[in-house]
This record gives structure tokens, sequence and C-alpha cells, in this order.
């Protein structure tokens, strides 16, 4: 049951994604055990190298040749603008990096997308080239990326072994779906980290919970708007398109911060810390604010390497948020209506920065949260819908002007039917453990012990459930909706 | 857990689905991801104790919110029919010649009984009998296509498919039964009988398919009218709708019961002037918590799984012979009518008549001695019959269209055939199982 199939999706491996009985209690003990019956960094690096290729190879046997061969060209050339600091060549290297990083990203990805460009403007019939995405390309390109610049920057020193870059490209964790882990984020903990008992324990609590968004929530949520948006949204009704959107905009959220969490979970079972990727993006007050909880290690990137990096000279301003702004949409899928998602977030920031920053901190907070979560989830709506008739029959759906019911007994019946799932989203929505924690600080330590045991029942109770379900639907995948990235 | 998942026994057999097999090995499937793919399939599938999985999954499902009365799961055109798949047969062994006479042997699903297509309806108006069937070409042509849907219904606790229909192919199997009447020898009885699907009684509640709810009794009376005077007619609709308040089809299965199959066989026998024992003369066995074939095809429904219903059968008690042979009547053993079917199979009690489909059988009553030898044609629907008339023949023999690799023509006037009683469900009298009958008719 995959969510659809579109041309960005074709040749990708199901195998061996986090949410799967195999990774879970196969691939990633055994990581584990042997990880940490070796004692030394140095090993423990070439296990995890070898379990990243392995995790890689098992979704892409050949294209793990690609992985490899980036890192290895990446690697010469971060060297070169390293010994070739103040002259020109640095210069030389940084570009050939980007290009060759830049390319294969654009190969891989936006081939097809351009061909069909190509096909509508001039009239032409090119057919498909119909290349396979390799995994994670888009992340773990940005993550290179981050790197050669940040050498170049001065940010960094240039790796001088091979196999600590290659590390560092293809760990597994954050690999197939981010977050965008910065070079300089881990570069001390490459030689130097430990791990301890609650590392173990704090790593594998996350990885639970990001897991059980993923599969309890997340693909829940999914079965829900699935329902809501049936027969190309021929029958969906006004309300029926509204909670199918809010619904699609939760399970958006819920299945990419469950998959980061993951990635930072298994990063702390190694000793890795990266940075959260998710700040409880829904209780933002603004769409600025949005855009800084939401798939942070993304925005960053965008912030720090592409919007001030000063193309189009400091006055113009508003040339750059459009580059930036269509390059955020255009990574999300080769599609204009990831371009159209990207720009449209990219006006409303725009306003918010010309209406400025006091203005918008006095404006009273009812309104502003209904605004930004009109906008967001509206947003949604264009990142769904690729077919552009869909997204017209959204629109038009969204304001009662398509000409289907405001309301029906089905749409009554699904919304019921989905009661309990919509409310345990949106109470997830909010940042309830970061609330608990903070008010259990105060209690006694008995309490406090008793509540460490509730937890821990908890956390294994979500675990079964997890297994449960991802036996059951083993057949009918719920694969990861950015992992076509 | 990780010793769990690795080490414990492979979930071996899944009544409720084909569980997905060790990939095999080779350098090109290697290189393209798929037996990486498959094998992680493979190995989530056959996790020890996978059925609990699904029930639990199936549970947690449930408390997503509050269940509406009427419950329709869509499903993929690519979905598996549900008349098609058929449930695991007691006793058959994979290798063709049961030489193993005396166990009762657990057995891999025998699953090269598939149809090519569905057998709810045919979607083409093409006319089904290419010769000389004029009056059929030219109906085709006037009627529309019929749609076909793979989606199942639940209304309150019960299960059922949906009967779309086509009157022309119900014509068109009619014409088949005429043809073979017309070829054999006319001193022999032919009949039809065709069951209606569950549906027909019970889905007039439903909001979005009630408008179905005429199509079986419209195919059957279409079928009855189109029989040439060579055919009997065995009208069985009106009395199973007397008495579909009793439990005379299954609500997690696709079958119906023991008791429904009752009320068609004591027509029959009364269509065919035979004798027939009342149901009192047979022993009532009762086997609670059975949760059939639907529990799949709802993709896995907790109503279903809550509410398991009781199977019924019903045994005589005088005594006969029954042999199963193979689809060539060769390679016999005798068994009793009913088989066990054991706890692992839970979904497929069914089978426990004749052992489902996999067999011929010819059964030699201990008390009849009118002279009456049968021949049942059937689909899976008349194997629930068979019990009932130990007494009113000499002789049956039941075969399944399906399987079955004999012709029928000469098998009657061999076994020197008194009556032969076409009895099949309603989807498979305008299904492709008309092919099947056509061919065994030839």
């Amino acid at each position: 049951m995959q969510e659809r199939k579109d041309s960005t999706c074709k040749g990708i491996g199901v195998a061996l994604f986090f949410a799967d009985i195999l990774f879970l209690y196969c691939f990633l003990p055994l990581c584990v055990g042997i990880y940490l019956a070796v004692k030394k960094t140095r090993n423990r690096n070439f296990v995890l190298i070898i379990f990243s290729l392995l995790f890689y190879a098992f979704g892409e046997p050949l294209m793990v040749l690609l992985l490899v061969a980036s890192a290895f060209v990446n690697f010469l050339l971060a060297k070169a603008i390293a010994a070739n600091r103040g002259n020109g060549y640095a210069k030389a290297a940084l570009a050939a990096a980007l290009i060759y990083d830049i390319g294969m990203l654009g190969i891989f990805k936006y081939t097809d997308f351009v061909i069909d460009n190509i096909n509508a403007l001039s009239g032409l019939s090119i057919e498909h080239a119909g290349i396979a995405l390799p995994l994670g390309i888009s992340f773990y390109t940005f993550q290179i990326i981050s790197y050669v610049i940040d050498v170049y920057w001065e940010k960094v020193d240039a790796q001088k072994h091979f196999s600590k870059l290659l590390l560092y490209i293809s760990l597994f964790p954050q690999l197939v779906a981010g977050p965008i882990v910065r070079y300089s984020t881990i570069e001390e903990e490459i030689d130097n980290r430990t791990v301890s008992i609650s590392d173990l324990s704090a790593g594998a609590t996350r990885l639970i919970i990001g897991l059980s968004k993923k599969v309890l929530i997340a693909n829940s949520l999914n079965l829900l708007v699935q329902e809501c948006f049936t027969d190309k949204l021929s029958g969906a009704t006004v309300v029926g398109t509204w909670v199918g959107v809010i619904a699609y905009s939760m399970y958006v959220y819920f299945d990419f911060s469950g998959y980061s969490d993951m990635a930072i979970g298994m990063g702390r079972m190694f000793g890795f810390h990266f940075d959260e990727n998710f700040r409880y993006p829904f209780m933002c007050r603004s769409i600025t604010e949005f855009w800084q909880r939401w798939h942070i290690s993304l925005g960053s990137f965008f912030r720090d390497y592409l919007l001030y990096v000063p193309l189009f000279g400091k006055r113009r301003q508003v040339l750059s948020l459009f580059l930036v702004w269509f390059t955020t949409g255009l990574w999300h899928g080769a599609s204009w209506n990831y371009v159209l998602w990207g720009l449209y977030f990219g006006v409303f920031l725009f306003i918010e920065t010309k209406i400025g920053k006091k203005r918008l901190k006095n404006a009273p907070s009812v309104l502003m949260h209904f605004y930004n979560k009109l906008v967001i989830i509206v947003g949604f709506g264009i990142f769904r819908f690729e077919n552009m008739k869909e997204l017209g029959v959204f629109f038009k759906n969204l304001i009662a002007a398509g000409g289907n019911a405001f309301i029906t007994t089905e749409t009554c019946d699904t919304i019921l039917k989905y009661l309990t799932v919509i409310a345990v989203a949106v109470i997830a929505c909010f940042p309830v453990v970061p609330y608990i924690k903070k008010r259990v600080e105060n209690l006694s330590s008995r309490a406090q012990g008793t509540l460490v045991l509730a937890s821990t029942a908890y956390t294994l109770a979500l675990m079964f459930i997890n297994t449960a379900v991802l036996v059951a639907t083993s057949s009918s995948n719920n694969p990861f909706l950015y992992w076509r990235f | 857990m990780f010793c769990f998942c690795v080490f414990f026994p492979r979930t071996e057999e899944s009544d409720n689905s084909t569980l997905k097999e060790f990939p095999t090995f080779s350098f090109a499937t290697l290189m393209n991801g798929d037996f990486f793919s498959d094998f992680s399939a493979w190995f989530t599938d056959t996790v020890c104790l996978r059925d609990r999985f699904v029930d639990i999954n199936a549970k947690f499902r449930d408390y997503f919110g509050i269940t509406p009365h009427e419950q329709v799961i869509i499903r993929d055109e690519s979905d598996t029919d549900v008349s098609e798949d058929e449930p695991w047969t007691p006793g058959v062994s994979e290798s063709d010649s049961s030489s193993d006479m005396s166990e009762i042997s657990k057995a891999p699903e025998t699953s090269d009984t598939s149809q090519p297509d569905d057998s709810s309806a045919d979607t083409s108006s093409t006319p089904p009998n290419e010769s000389s069937e004029t009056s059929i070409s030219e109906i085709s042509q006037a009627e529309k296509p019929v749609e076909v849907v793979n989606d199942v219904l639940i209304i309150g606790t019960r299960a059922m498919e949906i009967y779309y229909g086509s009157e022309e192919n119900a014509k068109a199997f009619a014409a088949i039964l005429n043809k073979f009447a017309a070829k054999i020898d006319e001193d022999v009885n032919v009949y039809s009988m065709v069951v209606p699907k569950a549906c027909a009684f019970y889905i007039s509640e439903s909001k979005k398919y009630s408008k179905y709810a005429g199509r079986s009794l419209r195919d059957i009376n279409t079928l009855s009218g189109a029989l040439s005077s060579a055919v009997t007619d065995v009208p069985i609709y009106s009395i199973l709708e007397s008495h579909k308040d009793e439990e005379i089809y299954y609500r997690t299965d696709h079958h119906w019961t023991g008791l429904g199959a009752y009320y068609a066989a004591e027509k029959f026998a009364q269509t065919a002037g035979v004798d027939f024992t009342p149901l009192s003369s047979y022993t009532k066995k009762v086997r609670t918590g059975y949760v059939g074939t639907m529990y799949k095809y709802t993709n896995y429904s907790a109503t279903l799984l809550n509410n398991p219903e009781d199977f019924v059968t019903y045994a005589p008690t005088s005594s006969y012979v029954a042999t199963f042979y193979d689809q060539k009547l060769q390679n016999g053993r005798t068994h009793d009518l009913f088989w066990y079917v054991d706890d692992d199979h839970r979904s497929s009690w069914y089978s426990t008549y004749l052992a489902g489909d996999a067999y011929s059988v010819v059964i030699k009553s201990g008390t009849c001695t009118n002279g009456r030898k049968l021949l049942i044609v059937k689909d899976s629907y008349g194997n629930a019959l068979v019990p009932y008339f130990v007494d009113s023949f000499e002789e049956i023999y039941v075969v399944d269209a399906r399987v079955f690799s004999l012709s029928l023509t000469s098998l009657v006037s061999e076994k020197d055939i008194t009556d032969v009683l076409f009895a099949e469900c309603a989807y498979s009298a305008v299904g492709a199982y008309r092919n099947n009958v056509e061919a065994l008719t030839e």
C-alpha cells in the first residue's frame, strides 16, 4: 500500500528500512552487540562502516558503489582544498566537488523532471531515462556538500583518513532519511566517544518512540488520509477534505520526525549526539518559527550555505529568498507542486519579515496560531497533490466550490472510525513529554523511581505493539514518506 | 526478542494467507535487490507466532475509533478473489500419489487450483460461447459491461462479499447445462442448483450496496428460465430466504453452513423424488470459536475476530463407505466424510467437508438400494450437501469442476449415473467456473 507511485519513487528497494522486523530484531542487535564487544573506537568505526555499507547494499546492491565513490571523490577534493589554501586551486577543487555532488544528485533525481519540462515546452516526446533514485542520495549529498564547504571556509579540518569520512557519509542511522548531520557536529565524536548505559537506554527509548510515531500514529493517519482522498477526491466532501489534509499534515510530521527520532536514538546508542531535527513544529506562532522547528537540519543547511552566500548581493534579498525556497521545494521532489510548496512558504516568510518581529510578537496569540495553522495545513495540501488537476479539485473542495457535498454520513463514519487516532495524534503534537519532565523534577526520588519504571513498561509495551503491527502489515508495506529523497 | 525472531521455529503455514517463501538466491536477484527485499519479507512473514501478532494488530486497529455498523473494505483489483482462494486441505500431501493411506497429515496449502480471473462477475460483454449461441451474442451486445469490484462488506458482525452478477453469463451457464443434457442419455436426470451468496439475504441493510440486493435472485431466475426441458431446476432461493434468520450462512466465512445446505438438500431430494433423512436423525457436532475465511478478506477485521461463531456439522448416522480419489478417480483411500481440521488452520474448518476440494469422492450407501446413482458437479458450496444424500442414493460421485480431469459425459455412461446435479454458488455460475464445466462436458 505505497502511498502513491510517482516517477521519483522508481526503483527504490524497500528492504531493510528502520520500520522492519529484520532490521530491528536482527540487524540492529547484531550491530550493537558487536559494536559494544569491540572496545577501541577505531575498531568500532570499522564495525559501523561495515554494517552501514551492508545496510545500504541490502536496499541497493549496486548503488553502494556510488556512495563509496562519492565519498572518495569528495575526500580527495577536500584534501586538495586544504592543501591549497590561499591559492586559486582551492576554489577550483571546491567548484569541482560541488559540480560533482550536485551533478550526481541532479542526474539521478531530476533527469526525468527536466525531460518532462523540455517536452512540455518544446512539444517533443523524449522518453524518460528511467534512472533509479539511489537511496538517501538527497541526504548524503547534502551532508557531503556541507563538509566540503566547511573545509573551504576553514570551519573544519579536512579528514585525513578516508575511512573516517566514509563513516560520516555512510552512517546508517541518518543515511536514508536524515537528519542532515553536519560534519562539524560529529567531527570530535568520530575519534572520541563513549557509550554508557544511559546512552544505550536513552538511545533505545528514543528509537522506540520514533518507531511508534511512525508505525502506530503515522501509518494509522495514512489510512485515514487515504479514506478521505479516495478516487482522486471525486467523492470527497468539504469536511472530508479538510479532515484529510489535517490528518495528512500530521502524518508527514509523525512519519518524518519518527524517522529522525530513530536516527537520533540509534546514533546515541553508538555514542553520537546528533542535533534535533524537529522541535514540536506545530507549536509555532509564526511561519518563520515553523521553519525553525521543522526539518531543522534542512532549513539550517539552506540558511548557512545558500542564503547567507551573497549570490545576488546584500540588497537582493528577495532574489535570495526566492532561490532558497525554490530549492527547498525542489529538494523535496522532482515535481512542480513541491516547488510551489516551497515558494508558497517563501511568500509568507517574506510577508512576515516585512511586518516585522515586534508587530508579530504583539499580535494576539489566537490569531497567530489560527493563521499559521491554516497556512501550514493548506501548504501540505500542495505538498500532497503532485497532479495539478487533483490539486485544483483539492482547493475547490476546501472552499466548498467543487460541487461536492459539505458533509455526508460517510464522512462522519470515517471521522468516528479514526477518532482515537486523531485524538492521540493531536495530543502528541504538543510537547507532552517535556511538560511532564518539568513537573516531575520536583517530585520525591521514590516517585521518580516509580515513574521511571512506569515509563519503561510503557516503552516496552509500545515496542510489543509495534512488533505486532509490523508483522501483520509486512506484505502491505507502508514505506516511509521521505525516503524517496 | 532477537533470539525469538531468529532462532525460534518459523511459522510454517498460515491459514489466512500465502506466506512469503524463502527467496531463491541468484546473482541477478542479489544485484537488483530483489533477493534482499524478498528475504526481508520472508523473515517478517514467517516469524514465530505470526498469527497471534496479526490478531494483536487487528485488535489494535479496533481501538482507532468507533467502528461503524457498516464497514466497507475496499480491496485492490490485484487482491485475490474471496471465492478463489481455497483454504488448506487436510490430508493432502505434496506428492500426487497419496500412498500414505493411514495418517491424516498436515500438508501445505494446495494452491494449484487458482483461477485465472475472479468468479464474481465478468467485465466483458463478449459472447461467452463463440459457437452457435446466437441468442446469447445478441443479448451480449445490448448489455453494458458489469463492474468488477472486490469490495467486501461487514454489516454488524456479518461479513459478506458483494454479488454484482451478470444475466448474460447466467444464460451462458444454462446453455452449457442444456448442451450437456442433450448429449447424454435422455433417461439421465440433470439438475441445476444455484446457491445464492449470503449477500442476497443480508445486504439490504447496506447504505452503499443495498441496490445490489436483487441481483442474486435476478440471475438465478434468468438462469432457470434459460434451462431447457432436459434440465430440472432446483429452486432453493425462497427456501433459504424463509430460513434466513437461522444460521444458514457463516458470518465470518464465505460459505453457507451445514444447516443452509440441509434445506437445499431437502429440496433437491424432493425434486429428485428420493428418500431423505430428516435433520433429527443426524449427529449434531458443534465446534465453537470459528473465525473463518472472511477474516483475511476483511483485512483482519477485529469485528470478526471478536465475534467468532459456532461451526455446526450434521453427520449421518447410517453407514456408508466414502473413498477419496485423485482427479482421475485413481489412488483411492477410504475415510469418513468429515475430516479433522487442526487448530493451526483456524479459518479452514469448512474443509472438514470432504477435505475441501482436493479429492474426488465416491460414496457407497450402506442403506439405500434404490438403484439411483448421483453425480454432483460442484464448487466448494456443493461439499456441504453431500452428507445429506447418503441414504438417498445408492452411489454418489462428487467432483469439483475446477480440478477434475475426466470427461463427465463418459463418466455418466461408464458408471450408469442416473442423476447429475450441478451445484455451485451464484458467483461460480456467472464466473469463469463455467469454463471448467464446459471443458468437462465437451
